[in-house]
């Protein structure tokens, strides 16, 4: 019973906060009568809404209570009709019902009652604003429990099983008459209740409060918001028409409560308003132009050749794309201005961002399901016309932070995805050069979002400063502005945060609020080595501030602060001495932090990072702080790394290649043998033009360099201020030259070559090469004699176009594999070894 | 038509042409018929590598020449897979364990421990033990040298190690007490040059003797880089000539270029330039201790004695770092601009001087 009560206390209270919609509504009743029989038959989908509708907390308590409901009702039915069933399905059940409640709700109604009591006050005034919010929360926790009392399957259709009661079982008819019966209804629950209950005292309260709200209930009818809860029990009160006012009013469900959220409150509602895209080719016109013209270009049925634009172009439109991707950094309006435009257009969005896993698979099914199928939402809007031209466009935020196990393959299957995409896709994503994105960046229209100037958003916030009357200085809201790094989202969130407590501000205090907030701004390494050199900014910096620089991104500012340490001019050194002076400090300072930097990462101790802080950037940036006299470079040290350890792989290769010819080692080859190797190899071609070919060819087969090797020698021996080596062959030369090398089909190398090592790998058959090898070699030797005599270490050599004929003759090895090894091996496993003297089994 | 290095280089011990005595003492242990570990250390172009070739032979004969290379897997214990270069005879074996990098402990730990486990099957065999010879032992790591010394222990009657190296200063004490140390000493100046003129002699020319001495000069005692010099000498100009320059590996040119440089100028602009130079050497794998001793060389040679102690002085200073510290630039760069400062000075005090 306690639920009836409550249950009005919502729906007066529903009311007073809904005045405005309840003003809109007004027309409604009328309408609502014609529509009587189709809400009926449409009752079924009015309920999963319903269970839908009141947020969650509606299932779990009300299956909860079903159970015992259930029980108590079994109980309750014995005591009272005793063994009769017959009797107890015909007979009235409104007696039932009401009896039903006293049991098994009574103590329930008491506590309840109880809990409210400070509320009572009011309800004999027929105020009864005040105690409405508390009540509403019970409510809707509660109420919809009730029709598990009724019936079994109570959650199904709890529009019928109110019926019963009233209309005493017979539902065909139920449906015409329920409407003029609601009124004589809702007194007689109301008195079944009052005899019901035996606490007076509290029960006057009730019945007062009951009867102010029947009254409103007949005066107006239409309870949007709160219909969802009058299904339950007292449907003795609300009836069939409060039913169908639902299906009107359902779109308006959508609970509009004012939000407190300043960033919320002050969403753009139209493109127009969107900060910093009012220009004719900004972004969100590009967008909307793009949007707009989807349909045409890639529609279906549409078959327009686009081509693909070329990447500089200026003023492309997109047309070729079938999808678009914003990027940029957060809090300037990416995902507003994507639905917005959307929304302009009268475009369905269809959003998956980063709380949706978008593996491979679920994507591919569920994004497909939805692009296939139609909208609910213009039923509902439309009284049930069904829209067929409604469009979709897929909005996946948030793309950069699809990762992880979860989401494996997502952006491959995005990309599948816009191939075969029949509607728009728009991603968005804050990292435009993140790996993923680069490969999805290929199939989208680019749109890249810059952060709006200061005074761009200043503007929008003065306006919004107004309408809250807040006081605040330009100059004050420009602190804020750029404390916040130009993100819209914060400075809103900020503004909301300090006007809260005062609605003067004053500049000093914003500024120090700003600056606050400035802190947790992440530099980029460029900013933040301008700053550790630039003398302006150090009179405002404490040591601390300084070494904290460092911290932005201590990986890389090690190498920034030495690369361009010597671009910066120290103010404080009067002669250039000083300044060299200044240099060689700073230059040492800078190795004394590699060092503890090799001890931080050789000995993992990374509590040395503030030390190393100090001598990498701090020490340095005192030593040359003044102002830089050229442009602040990328670290060249990474560049050059990587090609020394390129050098390194190279010559290792060679010497590796040449090592049955020479002693000596890796440093050795580079140092003393390539250059001389080289002009070996070179000069016969600048000599003798074609007639030196045959003698480059036997230099190169005497150190066993293939084409490649040659290549990669001339990489090694080139230094700067030096003309090619090569440049003084004849491209005529070059040409004879490649023709011997593939007409001798490469040279007779000892070594394999790199890609058959793999399949030799594979088929495991180095351990078998020693034994088969000699004799391998014996019966070779017959073919090649002249070779094995020239090679005055008698090594083993292997031809390629022999070995053609081997690998064919042979049918285990089809690869022309260059290593004597593995052919060795096929061979050796087959016949049985006569003469092998090798060293045995390793 | 290979170089005369390789032409030239004698194939037993008794054809070698210097540290006679010891080659005798070689023999002589090949004779006993045991053999303990070897670590033969000497500068680079003394002829280490080619005296342990004439020692294999000796122990082995010819069969040791016929020689083969092979890809061997290795499998990490971290599951990556690298393929790791070996040339073997039926007898030896010989690795760079280094060409793994980091990896350098896994190749001593399956590799060497695998040849040294398995004995020796053949009969006709000479020896019962077979030799596993490692290169450029001073840049193997820590790890590789500790799980070194345990097979060294345990398998000495299958495997004798030879060990080969620039210097023992980076091979753990533990190490090179389990092992015979052999030193092979750089040639001296009328060793390098008896042995060009005999080239020369086989080769039909005549070398001038200051040719030779200048070579000699220029080579700095490497014998490998003054056999290939002269030979470039020969293909500058056939008849050799007393007046002819040797010519230089290009990287000693572009290193001498940069000394000068610095001489030149001292400037942050300067040293801009020079940093560009130094990373040019880097990249093409010149190791930076020749590098800070190439520059020391030819900066000190240009200052005045006072100078000179100072210079010398940082320049050991910052070459100790590059040992501790990972990134050499920052090193050498620190020293050219302490030089450049150092220098600088000292050319405007004395100019104050002057007046």
């Amino acid at each position: 019973m306690s639920k009836d009560i409550r249950s009005f206390f919502s729906v007066q209270s529903s009311k007073k906060k809904s005045n405005e919609s309840d003003k809109k509504n007004s027309k409604e009743p009328t309408r609502s009568s014609n529509k009587k029989k189709r809400a009926v038959i449409e009752s079924d989908s009015d309920e999963d809404i319903e269970i839908f509708e009141p947020k969650k907390k509606k299932t779990s308590p009300a299956a909860a209570k079903k159970e015992s409901k259930i029980e108590k009702k079994t109980v309750n039915a014995a005591d009272v009709f005793g063994s009769d069933t017959v009797k107890r399905t015909n007979r009235p059940s409104t007696s039932k019902v009401s009896e039903l409640h006293n049991d098994s709700e009574f103590d329930k109604v008491l506590q309840d009652l109880d809990e409210s009591a400070w509320a009572s006050d009011d309800l004999f005034d027929e105020t009864v604003s005040k105690p409405a919010p508390k009540e509403t929360s019970k409510t809707t926790s509660i109420s919809p429990s009730p029709p598990g009392k009724d019936s079994s399957p109570p959650m199904k259709r709890p529009s019928e099983t109110s019926k019963s009661p009233v209309k005493k079982a017979v539902q065909g008819e139920a449906e015409k008459n329920v409407k003029h019966t609601t009124m004589e209804s809702a007194s007689t629950s109301k008195s079944s209740i009052k005899e019901s209950s035996p606490k007076k005292l509290k029960l006057e309260k009730i019945e007062s409060a009951l009867t102010v709200q029947a009254k409103e209930i007949g005066s107006s009818k239409d309870k949007n918001q709160q219909k969802l809860e009058k299904p339950s029990v007292k449907v003795e009160i609300k009836s069939e028409k409060a039913n169908e006012k639902a299906n009107d009013t359902r779109p308006k469900l959508e609970p509009s409560p004012p939000s407190y959220m300043w960033v919320d409150k002050y969403k753009p509602t139209s493109v127009k308003q969107i900060i910093g895209q009012q220009g004719d080719n900004s972004n969100v016109k590009k967008l909307l132009r793009w949007l707009s013209s989807w349909h045409s270009n890639h529609g279906t049925g549409v078959n327009k050749k686009l081509v693909r634009p070329s990447p500089w172009a200026k003023d492309d439109n997109g047309a070729f794309f079938k999808a678009a991707l914003l990027s940029g950094p957060p809090g300037i309006g990416k995902t507003t201005a994507a639905h917005l435009v959307c929304k302009e257009l009268g475009m369905d969005v269809v959003e998956f961002n980063a709380s949706d896993t978008r593996s491979q698979k679920l994507m591919s099914k569920e994004v497909g399901e939805l692009l296939s199928s139609k909208s609910l939402l213009p039923f509902f809007q439309s009284g049930g016309e069904s829209k067929t031209s409604a469009k979709h466009v897929l909005v996946m935020d948030e793309v950069d932070g699809m990762a992880g196990n979860e989401d494996r393959g997502g952006v491959g299957e995005l990309i599948s995805l816009i191939k075969n995409s029949k509607c728009p896709v728009i991603c968005m994503c804050n990292d435009r050069n993140h790996t993923k994105i680069r490969s999805l960046a290929g199939y989208c229209f680019d749109l890249r979002f810059h952060k709006p100037r200061v005074e761009q958003i200043r503007g929008a916030m003065m306006s919004v400063c107004f309408k809250e009357k807040v006081q605040i200085s330009p100059q004050a809201l420009d602190e804020v502005i750029s404390g916040t790094n130009c993100d819209i989202r914060q400075v809103l969130n900020n503004l909301s945060m300090w006007s809260s407590t005062e609605k003067k501000m004053n500049t000093e205090q914003v500024k120090t609020d700003a600056n606050a907030a400035k802190k947790n701004i992440k530099l980029g390494p460029w900013d933040a080595v301008k700053k550790i050199f630039s003398s302006e900014d150090h009179k405002t910096m404490s040591l601390m501030d300084k070494s904290d620089l460092f911290f932005h991104d201590y990986s890389l500012l090690p190498l920034f602060v030495q690369e361009n340490y010597l671009i910066s001019s120290p103010h404080a050194a009067k002669k250039r001495t000083d300044s060299l002076h200044h240099i060689a400090r700073a230059a040492a300072s800078i190795s004394y932090g590699d060092l503890i930097e090799k001890t931080i990462r050789s000995k993992n101790s990374w509590s040395l990072l503030p030390v190393q802080s100090i001598f990498s950037s701090v020490v340095p940036g005192d030593w040359m702080e003044g102002h830089f006299t050229g442009q602040i470079q990328f670290p060249s040290w990474l560049g050059k790394n990587s090609r020394g350890l390129k050098m390194s792989r190279m010559l290792q290769e060679l010497q590796v290649h040449m090592r049955l010819s020479i002693s000596g080692g890796k440093q050795a080859v580079n140092l003393d043998y390539i250059q001389p190797i080289l002009n070996a190899i070179i000069r016969p071609l600048i000599a003798e033009g074609s007639q030196g070919v045959p003698k480059t060819m036997q230099a190169m087969q005497d150190y066993f360099i293939t084409r490649d090797d040659l290549d990669s020698l001339l990489e090694v021996c080139k230094w700067p201020n030096q003309a090619d080596p090569m440049a003084g062959v004849d491209s005529k030369v070059k040409a004879a030259l490649t023709r011997a090398y593939n007409k001798a089909g490469g040279l007779m190398i000892p070594y394999a070559l790199d890609v058959p090592v793999k399949k030799k790998k594979a088929s495991a058959a180095v351990e078998e090469g020693y034994g088969g090898e000699e004799e391998e070699e014996e019966g070779e030797s017959d073919d090649d004699k002249s070779d094995d005599d020239d090679a005055a270490d008698g090594m083993i050599k292997a031809k390629k176009p022999e070995k053609k004929a081997a690998s064919a003759s042979s049918s285990s090895s089809s690869q022309a594999s260059s290593s004597r090894g593995s052919r060795g091996g096929a061979r050796g496993s087959g016949q049985p070894r006569g003469r092998g003297r090798g060293r045995g089994k390793k | 038509m290979s170089l005369w290095v390789d032409k030239y280089r004698p194939k037993s011990l008794s054809l070698l042409d210097y540290h006679k005595d010891q080659a005798n003492q070689l023999k002589n242990l090949v004779k006993q018929g045991d053999f303990p570990h070897l670590l033969v250390y000497g500068p680079s172009g003394a002829g280490k590598k080619t005296r342990v070739t004439c020692l294999l032979r000796e122990l082995y004969g010819p069969g040791v020449e016929k020689l083969r290379m092979e890809s061997v897997p290795i499998t990490t214990p971290s599951g990556k897979k690298l393929d790791i270069k070996t040339i073997s005879s039926n007898y030896h074996i010989e690795v760079n364990p280094s060409d793994a990098g980091i990896y350098d402990r896994c190749v001593v730990m399956e590799l060497v421990k695998n040849s040294a486990q398995t004995h020796q099957l053949d009969p006709t065999g000479q020896r019962d033990f077979k030799v596993v010879v490692l290169t450029e032992v001073d840049s193997l790591s820590v790890d590789a040298q500790h799980a070194l010394r345990r097979t060294m222990e345990k398998y000495v009657s299958t495997c004798r190690l030879i060990l080969i190296s620039n210097s023992t200063s980076r091979v753990i004490p533990a190490i090179r007490s389990r092992c015979l140390g052999v030193r092979v000493a750089a040639p001296t100046q009328d060793q390098i040059i008896s042995i060009l003129q005999m080239a020369c002699k086989k080769e039909g020319l005549s070398l001038p003797l200051d040719l030779a001495k200048k070579i000699v000069d220029k080579s700095e005692r490497n014998l490998r880089l003054a056999l290939l010099m002269c030979e470039s000498c020969k293909v500058q100009e056939t008849p050799l000539k007393e007046k002819q320059e040797p010519i230089l590996p290009q990287w000693q040119v572009f290193l001498k270029d940069t000394a000068r440089s610095i001489m030149h100028e001292q400037s942050p602009k300067q040293l801009m330039e020079v940093r560009g130079r130094l990373y040019e050497l880097l990249s093409h794998n010149i190791p930076i201790q020749i590098i800070f001793k190439g520059l020391l060389k030819e900066l000190v040679s240009n200052c005045d004695m006072k100078l000179k102690a100072v210079v010398v002085e940082e320049a050991a200073f910052f070459e100790h770092r590059v040992h501790q510290g990972s990134k050499g630039i920052f090193h050498l760069e620190a020293f050219v601009a302490k030089f450049m400062c150092i220098y600088k000075k000292f050319m405007e005090d004395s100019v104050i001087d002057m007046f």
